[in-house]
């Protein structure tokens, strides 16, 4: 994957974003584009391992791209509703199927499934970029 | 040695491409960062069957970095067999918490104890793909 076909990358200090898939290839893939496209990227390989780096404070996370069939005692909703419960203001992205995400996604994201799976690097990206995006923007009018 | 001096001392190693074979998913992120931050391209796998996957791919290895003790089918040191056997040019190095297993001989080009220094890591990184003991 080349520098060219990466958007603009973030002009502020990397932001982080987790990256919590359990297929290696596909998690290796998205990371290492998003690395290029200027975040900071921690990848888990599950819910379980999503939570031991989510419990530790001291890391900056501002948003999380999860995939919704998460094997496991947790799968990527479980994850969502964990995030919403103890994170509050952390972005979650759900990345899944339409029809499995019909399923279950509405009650946990705020505007519904996000993403599709396989994912559409530069879509990613611009989903990153939107969230973050209105997140700041909100921070920024409660400060005003 | 400080990190300055392993900076210097195997500029031509940097890019290469380590899988980073580790169930600790904190251990993994904090050694995956040190070695991207030494220009390393890292790939992470969170156990052996992750990196059966990597290394049945087009993804570019030179080393293999890998944890003995973690779930799933293979443990680091039937995950170095494998390597030996069917990546011999692939250089490996296992890591434990525990005395090397005497099979890490047959299997490693190096073993480092836990908890790993990250500057001793890359300089053993180093020392292996400039062809020099590790």
């Amino acid at each position: 994957m080349s520098q060219e076909d990466t958007p603009g990358a973030p002009s502020r200090p990397p932001q982080a974003v987790r990256v919590v898939d359990a297929e290696v290839l596909v998690r290796m893939t998205i990371s290492a584009y998003l690395r290029d496209c200027g975040y900071r990227v921690v990848e888990a390989a599950s819910a379980e391992e999503a939570l031991a780096v989510l419990q530790q404070t001291e890391l900056v996370v501002d948003a999380v791209l999860v995939d919704m069939d998460l094997p496991g005692s947790m799968d990527g909703f479980g994850l969502a509703q964990w995030v919403r419960e103890h994170r509050e203001g952390l972005n979650v992205i759900l990345a899944g199927t339409p029809a499995r995400a019909a399923e279950r996604a509405a009650d946990l994201c705020e505007k519904g499934p996000d993403l599709a799976r396989p994912y559409e690097p530069r879509v990613v990206v611009d989903r990153i970029q939107r969230l973050l995006a209105e997140r700041d923007k909100s921070g920024d009018a409660a400060a005003n | 040695m400080g990190a300055v001096a392993v900076c210097g001392s195997a500029p031509r190693a940097r890019g290469s491409a380590i899988l980073v074979v580790e169930d600790d998913v904190l251990i993994r992120l904090s050694l995956a960062e040190s070695l991207r931050d030494a220009r390393f391209s890292v790939v992470e796998a969170a156990n052996a069957d992750e990196a059966l996957a990597v290394l049945s791919s087009s993804t570019p290895v030179d080393v293999v970095l890998t944890d003995v003790n973690m779930p799933g089918s293979l443990d680091g040191i039937a995950l170095g067999r494998y390597v030996r056997t069917t990546r011999p040019e692939l250089k490996v190095i296992v890591v434990s918490g525990r005395a090397p297993p005497a099979a890490a001989a047959d299997v490693a080009d190096a073993f480092l104890a836990k908890p790993c220094d990250p500057a001793r890591i890359i300089k053993t990184i180093e020392a292996l793909l400039s062809g020099g003991p590790a």
